[in-house]
């Protein structure tokens, strides 16, 4: 039982640790963008992402509102 | 002689455009007609319950909306072939890509819960358990795409775009007066004033007729199908054409719940369809079956929308022209996504009406992300050449996002504060 429990996280250790150097090579591959915005214009799009997210925490919250029927 | 040989030509020349049409059309159809979604469905049938032909002009000014948005992705796949979420990473860097990435699986996901919610409930109508339910459509979804090709999977699709259809004849049915369509729903108002009510519905139907799954779906399907820079035109006229069936289709289902159940307390399309099949029995089976065609046309794509998204940005084989054995991953995501929803919906008491139109609200809210890195990339002169956007394209797609916002935070305000808009 253990044996296998082992050989069973090793296996999981071994794909994690393939997925996870796959997104470090995409982090790599895509470093430097093809299109330069420049420092307002980065600001202005986390801004605006940041907002969204808030919206959609908002709906979530009138959601968990609405079903529990308050 | 002459009139003759002219009028071959032209007959010709006609028939030619047609073939070139067919042999283009798809992705633009499908995109269009499979956001008439089982959450669409309801949401166009409980707007037509709530204020009868009232908002059916705010569907017509939704047609040429999601016409800009979607053209631009027929142009941004056919010049740079790739899908939507390997051009932001390449344009914007990995961080915004990850950021797009896990946007669209997270609506995706959601909205794949809506259609299996939809799909449960009509069958539910003919006494069919959730459960055979999902194993079914999971079954069928599944040999869809093992048959190993686009073009087969795209036409079955189309077939099921045809089914969407069935709306238009159910509205004949009710006998509904045209004046009072042209009246109520052509003059542009809004039934009760401004009230977070209403902002609900607006969001919802703009969230049903435009989604950030629908940009990255036509995008890959443009690239997947080998579209070239010179099917472009087609591309569009598949777009428009689908465009036009989406909001002829959301029209027809807010005529048959407007004219029947006009303020009738219904909450979903099932619950409308066994009200109309108390009313008329065909009735009640034609907005069942739309219900549930809607909802397999929705999940066959937002499924795919999924795998070809992550496939392009992990550079896994992503193509349903791939088998199983040389696409792993890419049909390991579709099976996992698919499966996951349908479990969702076998949840006990879970609120899925709420989830439905919820999701539709959430969808929109997310837009705006997934708009402004479109309009950026088709802006880049260097990529997109004669093909990137006019200034016009511009202030149209700028005052669509301009717009989303505004509603969203109207919502949301009135969401907080449900007292201030009365």
């Amino acid at each position: 039982m253990t044996r296998r429990f082992r050989i069973f996280v090793y296996q999981i250790e071994k794909i994690l640790k393939t997925r996870f150097s796959k997104i470090i090579e995409i982090n790599k591959k895509y470093s430097h963008p093809r299109l330069v915005v420049n420092k307002s214009t980065a600001f202005a799009l986390l801004m605006l992402r940041i907002y969204l997210l808030f919206l959609v925490g908002l709906l979530i919250f009138k959601f968990i509102l609405t079903a529990r029927g308050k | 002689m002459n009139f003759f040989a002219k009028s071959f030509y032209e007959y010709r020349r006609v028939w030619k455009a047609i073939k070139i049409f067919l042999m283009i059309s798809g992705p633009g159809i499908i995109v269009m007609v499979a956001d008439n979604d089982a959450g669409g469905i309801t949401t166009y049938g409980v707007t037509g319950a709530a204020y009868g032909y009232g908002l059916i002009w705010f569907l017509v000014l939704l047609g040429p909306i999601a016409y800009f948005v979607q053209e631009m992705t027929v142009r941004l796949g056919a010049v740079t072939k790739r899908g939507h979420a390997e051009a932001i990473f390449d344009g914007f860097g990995a961080f915004w890509g990850w950021f797009s990435l896990l946007d669209l699986f997270l609506v995706d996901f959601l909205t794949l819960v809506t259609e299996f919610i939809g799909m449960t409930a009509a069958l539910s109508i003919f006494h069919i358990p959730p459960v055979i339910t999902v194993i079914g459509v999971c079954i069928v979804m599944s040999i869809m795409v093992l048959q190993g090709r686009y073009w087969t999977w795209e036409k079955v699709a189309l077939v099921f775009c045809a089914v969407n259809l069935i709306y238009i004849p159910a509205a004949f049915i009710v006998h509904p007066s045209v004046s009072d369509i042209i009246r109520q729903g052509l003059i542009p108002n809004f039934p009760g004033g401004f009230n977070n009510k209403i902002f609900f519905f607006l969001m919802a139907n703009i969230g049903t007729t435009i989604a950030p799954w629908m940009v990255f779906f036509q995008q890959s399907a443009v690239v997947d199908k080998s579209m070239q820079e010179k099917d472009i035109l087609w591309g569009k006229v598949d777009t428009m054409v689908g465009s036009f069936f989406t909001v002829l289709v959301a029209i027809f289902i807010v005529v048959v719940t407007g004219t029947v159940l006009k303020g009738q307390p219904i909450e979903s399309a099932a619950q409308a369809s066994i009200a109309l099949m108390k009313v008329n029995s065909h009735l009640g089976t034609f907005l069942a079956i739309g219900l549930f065609d809607a909802g397999f046309l929705g999940a066959i794509c937002i499924s795919l929308a999924s795998s070809w998204a992550v496939g392009e940005v992990f550079g896994w084989a992503h193509s349903l022209n791939n088998k199983i054995k040389d696409a792993p991953w890419f049909y390991a995501i579709y099976f996992l996504t698919l499966i996951g929803a349908g479990i969702v919906v076998l949840i006990p008491r879970a609120p899925l009406v709420l989830i439905t139109l919820f999701v539709q609200v959430i969808a929109v809210t997310l837009l705006p992300a997934a708009l402004v890195f479109l309009i950026l990339l088709l802006n880049d002169e260097k990529m997109m050449g004669k093909y990137k956007n006019t200034l016009f394209q511009n202030i149209v797609t700028t005052t669509i996002v301009l717009g989303i916002i505004v509603l969203s935070t109207l919502y949301a305000i009135s969401a907080i504060f449900p007292k201030l808009f009365g």
